[in-house]
């Protein structure tokens, strides 16, 4: 009797697992197809697009750009003044000091002349307290506004920037980010162009800067990292960025705009409150909470991308750093979709409830989980002697030629795209690290990300303490679970 | 394996022995019945389609009791038609001990009477289907190795038969391996047609940058050695000398040259651009730019639109038009914009009936080209658009009135302002701030009581520049009201412009902290500006 259920179980489990790897690379497969579709449309339309009108026309919308930094005395002097040289008209950079401990704050007054001023400001959000804003004696940097405030975490400084910010789109940046000069002119155009929906947000790709040449905040000459890790990083910024984004906007399903670089309409930002700062993943989650707060009032929407490559920075390459990374971004996910668990499988919610949703939780939260039960499955099998060795080496072989297949694409892919890798020994270091990345990267990734579930559960890291007794508090309730109040 | 598997095995297993050993004796009739009831014997169940009857010459004693019919044609005791070997074995046993008669068997093949060597065959046939492992008849007993000789001699050898046999029969693999091998072949095709895809936009690069290579020098030696007049007065022939005659025909290379000359057309002055435009129809490149309208690609269609509104190719204006109306986002734009630049339509006409509503983007591009047009051919008549249907196109209409200076048109927006919608009005009063237009502060006044925020700081935005003494105290009625943070730093901002010594002693008086707050903020002599 025993024996028959332990029968029908592994049974059953054979077949989820059957069913969700098919489900896997079905999405992969659709996903290379549609981004391909929106790539060839994107470079179409770039083709006929005249970007030296938006420097200077009176049309072109206002932009704040927000900053935050903490203990970034190195190098903020140099990054302020990279963000000053913008080449857009309307802009204004305001950047957050989050009680660094360094010597941020001083560098920055005396670079820019800084005095601290009595700024009336109204708070559509709630921040940590304000030490000061300062603003220069200098003319030529008119554009420029410090905020000097207690440390409250990113979203919360990004906060406090969205309440000092004059202009109507908001582009919140890291500031150690390298910016092409032309990036404002440029992600400022789906804002510009559409006529039918609201564009609520637009979400750019961040490339990875290490061991490229920088000159002027521009990367001049591509070179991948010479780390593995590093290089299994540009790889899947490839996948994530130009595949992953580009078919999730094909469908206008985007729900994760990078938080390094990603632009949105101020006005809806303090319509939903924005950025929740007891989670780590503020970015995706402000952008699920606009996105429901559009589907809930019954307003066309757009989230849209650029996938022009117009935003870098320095990824990890240490695998202590990565993994703290990897972690966080779980965390995060776990968070948003545990505090929008609302919309999951809603019809009302459209593209959003049915599809987006139920994709991050089964695919990138659930991900590591069932990848871990399943090869602790296969092994038990291989243990019980219920596998074949051959059953075993096809389906491994498969799946393997198959995910070398897929990243092999993405780079490809780039490479019609917009070809800056263009030295074949650096593409070779890439096509070696397509080949190592399942045995020697992905596990760790899997690794990592039930790390983060684990932390999750046990409230550990960054902010997961606080969301997890922040969840207990029914005001934080009352604004997740009921539809978005307006402000 | 699941359960029904292994009983299928078994039976195989069964059938194997049945099966396989007999084919081992099949030189002789006798021996090979013998050998084929021996084993036959050995099996339980049924063999499908083969069944068995049992006849016994007996005269004398009646048989009936075991079931057995006497033939009237010839008085042989017939058993039933039985399909259970072992049952006929032992009625046959059965029989011979009680008559001393040993009975005959006849094998029948789907109910057909068949000789041994037939059911032999029979058999064998059910080996060569593959009914039976090979390796299973080493298990059977009394096996004997030329058994084996025989039957690989009839058996035809078919490779990696265990291995076929396993996947064949495990429904679950075959669907995984076949679903896992079409994803796969999907991924190969998918990465085949990108690198195709990379090939072939490589070579095109490369090509493109060998023809602008071929053609910078010719183009350059037109410019820089001709003058006008002459370029005018060579015939084609004469401009094709210049360049590589295998060339001309190829489309790549006359896209090419026009996005050269287009290219250089923008970065010129005077004589120059005359002489672009003069090489650019000589060589029938404008033929080739308005072939392009008929093609079914929206970005062919577009970029022939650009073509011909850079190169003022103004023969093509009427086959423009049927796509100033088109869906596509990008042929109806750039439509739009070469119809303004090129179809002398200073009534604007085509902006004026415009069914979609206009974006940004296209109110950047066609501000441009109306500004160009109003600063350097004959001033276009903004007016009109205050009479467009489409809303957007009068709000881009008052947006002109702002950017190209039109000051005389604010009495016409002055009449316009008490129909208009709030969005309408909200552009309107920008115009009047511009120009600090006076007359319009009554409206102004009746409209600060909105309850539209925007409007309502626009219009105190413009107060700020253009009010009065009644201004300034309606705008302190409005300050006692009441006021979001936002509205009271605008209403602060415009009372302090309007008269500072009132609001310095207003703010002594307040408590409220938030005007104290915005106060020190309008005074603050670095935030003078912001």
């Amino acid at each position: 009797m025993y024996n028959l259920l332990l029968d029908i179980l592994v049974d059953i489990f054979g077949i989820l697992f059957l069913v969700y790897s098919f489900s896997i690379i079905l999405f992969y497969l659709t996903m290379t197809v549609l981004s391909a579709l929106e790539m060839r449309d994107h470079l179409k339309k770039n083709k006929f697009a005249d970007y030296r009108d938006v420097i200077t026309s009176p049309v072109t919308p206002g932009i704040s750009v927000i900053a935050p930094a903490y203990n970034e005395g190195q190098n903020i002097v140099q990054n302020a003044k990279s963000l000053l040289t913008l080449h857009y008209g309307k802009y204004e950079v305001i950047i957050v000091n989050d009680g660094s401990k360094d010597d941020s704050l001083q560098k920055m007054i005396e670079s820019f002349d800084l005095v601290k001023t009595k700024y009336a400001y109204y708070k559509h959000v709630e921040t940590g307290n304000i030490r000061g804003v300062y603003k220069s004696t200098n003319s030529s940097y008119a554009k420029l506004t410090l905020v000097d405030k207690e440390n409250g975490g990113k979203a919360d400084a990004l906060n406090a920037g969205i309440n000092i910010a004059g202009f109507e789109i908001l582009a919140c940046i890291d500031v150690d980010c390298i910016l092409s000069s032309d990036s404002l002119t440029r992600m400022v155009r789906p804002f510009m162009e559409e006529t039918n929906r609201k564009v609520i947000a637009v979400g750019g790709v961040i490339g990875v800067a290490n061991n490229c040449q920088v000159k002027d905040g521009t990367v001049t000459e591509y070179r991948v990292p010479e780390t593995l890790l590093g290089r299994f990083q540009v790889i899947e910024y490839f996948r994530a960025f130009l595949m992953g984004r580009m078919a999730w906007t094909r469908i206008n399903g985007l729900m994760l705009i990078s938080g390094a670089f990603g632009f949105f309409n101020k006005d809806l930002v303090l319509k939903v409150g924005g950025y929740f700062p007891k989670t780590v993943g503020e970015d995706m989650e402000l952008v699920v909470r606009m996105r429901r707060y559009m589907e809930e009032t019954g307003q066309k929407y757009k989230v849209g991308f650029v996938p022009d490559p117009l935003c870098w920075t320095e990824v990890p390459e240490s695998e202590n750093i990565l993994s703290k990374q990897r972690n966080r971004w779980m965390r995060g996910t776990i968070e948003t979709l545990q505090l929008h668990k609302k919309v999951k499988l809603n019809p009302k919610y459209g593209v959003l409830g049915l599809v987006s949703y139920p994709y991050w939780s089964i695919f990138e939260k659930a991900g590591p989980i069932i990848e871990m039960a399943g090869f602790l499955y296969t092994t038990l099998m291989i243990f019980k002697g219920d596998i074949s060795a051959l059953y075993f080496i096809g389906l491994f072989v498969l799946m393997y030629v198959f995910s070398v297949m897929i990243s092999s694409f993405s780079i490809l892919y780039e490479g019609v795209a917009y070809n800056n890798y263009k030295d074949k020994a650096d593409l070779n270091k890439l096509m070696r690290t397509v080949l190592l990345e399942p045995f020697l990267i992905h596990p760790k990734i899997v690794l990592w990300g039930l790390k983060g579930h684990w932390h999750f559960i046990k409230g550990k890291g960054g902010w997961g303490e606080m969301i997890r007794t922040g969840f207990k508090k029914a005001e934080d309730k009352k604004k997740i679970n009921s539809p978005i109040q307006l402000q | 394996m699941n359960g029904s598997g292994k009983r299928h095995l078994l039976k195989l297993f069964q059938l194997l022995l049945i099966l396989v050993f007999p084919l081992g004796y099949l030189h002789a009739q006798d021996s090979l019945r013998l050998k084929i009831e021996s084993r036959l014997f050995e099996v339980s169940q049924e063999i499908p389609g083969l069944s068995f009857v049992l006849q016994v010459q007996e005269n004398d004693k009646d048989l009936s009791v075991f079931d057995l019919n006497r033939s009237a044609e010839n008085g042989i005791w017939v058993s039933d038609t039985i399909a259970d070997f072992k049952s006929i074995a032992q009625l046959k046993d059965t029989v011979f001990l009680a008559t001393g008669h040993e009975g005959l068997l006849t094998f029948l093949i789907f109910g057909k009477e068949a000789e041994a060597e037939a059911t032999g065959e029979f058999l064998e046939n059910l080996v060569r289907n593959e009914l039976l492992l090979k390796n299973d008849i080493s298990n059977a007993n009394g096996f004997e190795e030329g058994a084996l000789l025989v039957m690989a001699s009839k058996v035809p050898f078919t490779p990696y038969h265990k291995m076929k046999t396993k996947i064949l029969s495990d429904t679950k693999m075959l669907l995984l391996v076949s679903t896992l091998v079409l994803f796969l072949i999907a991924s190969v095709i998918l990465v085949s047609i990108m690198y195709v895809v990379k090939v072939k936009k490589g070579k095109r690069d490369l090509l493109t940058q060998k023809f602008k290579e071929l053609s910078f020098e010719p183009l350059s030696n037109l410019l820089f050695e001709h003058s006008l007049e002459e370029l005018k007065n060579f015939d084609k022939k004469r401009f094709e000398s210049f360049f590589p005659v295998d060339h001309l025909k190829n489309n790549l290379f006359k896209d090419v040259m026009i996005m050269e000359i287009i290219s250089l057309n923008k970065n010129m002055k005077g004589d120059f651009k005359s002489k672009l435009k003069t090489i650019y129809r000589k060589l029938e490149l404008d033929l080739h730019s308005i072939k392009k309208l008929s093609s079914k690609k929206w970005d062919v269609i577009t970029a022939g639109i650009v073509e011909i509104n850079e190169m003022d190719v103004v023969e093509a204006v009427e086959k423009v038009k049927k796509f100033a109306g088109s869906e596509n986002f990008n042929i109806r734009s750039n439509a739009v914009a070469t119809l303004l630049n090129i179809s002398n339509d200073p009534e604007l006409k085509v902006l004026v009936n415009q069914d979609y509503p206009l974006s940004k983007w296209q109110q950047m591009v066609y501000f441009r080209i109306i500004k160009f047009i109003n600063n350097s051919q004959e001033k276009v008549r903004v007016d009109f658009l205050f009479e467009s249907k489409n809303e957007s196109v009068r709000i881009f209409g008052y947006k002109l009135v702002r950017y190209l200076g039109l000051f005389e048109l604010l009495d016409i927006l002055l009449i316009k302002y008490k129909n208009a919608t709030i969005v309408e009005k909200t552009e309107m009063i920008k115009c009047f701030d511009a120009f600090s237009y006076q007359d319009a502060l009554d409206l102004l006044h009746r409209d600060l009581y909105t309850s539209d925020k925007a409007l309502f700081l626009g219009i105190v935005g413009v107060l700020q520049n253009i009010g009065n003494p009644i201004s300034e105290s309606l705008l302190q009625e409005k300050l006692n009201s009441g006021l979001d943070f936002e509205s009271k730093k605008a209403v602060m901002q415009s009372l302090n412009a309007l008269n500072p010594e009132d609001l310095a002693k207003w703010n002594i008086q307040s408590k409220d902290a938030e005007v104290h707050q915005i106060y020190d903020h309008l005074i603050d002599p670095v935030l003078i500006n912001v």
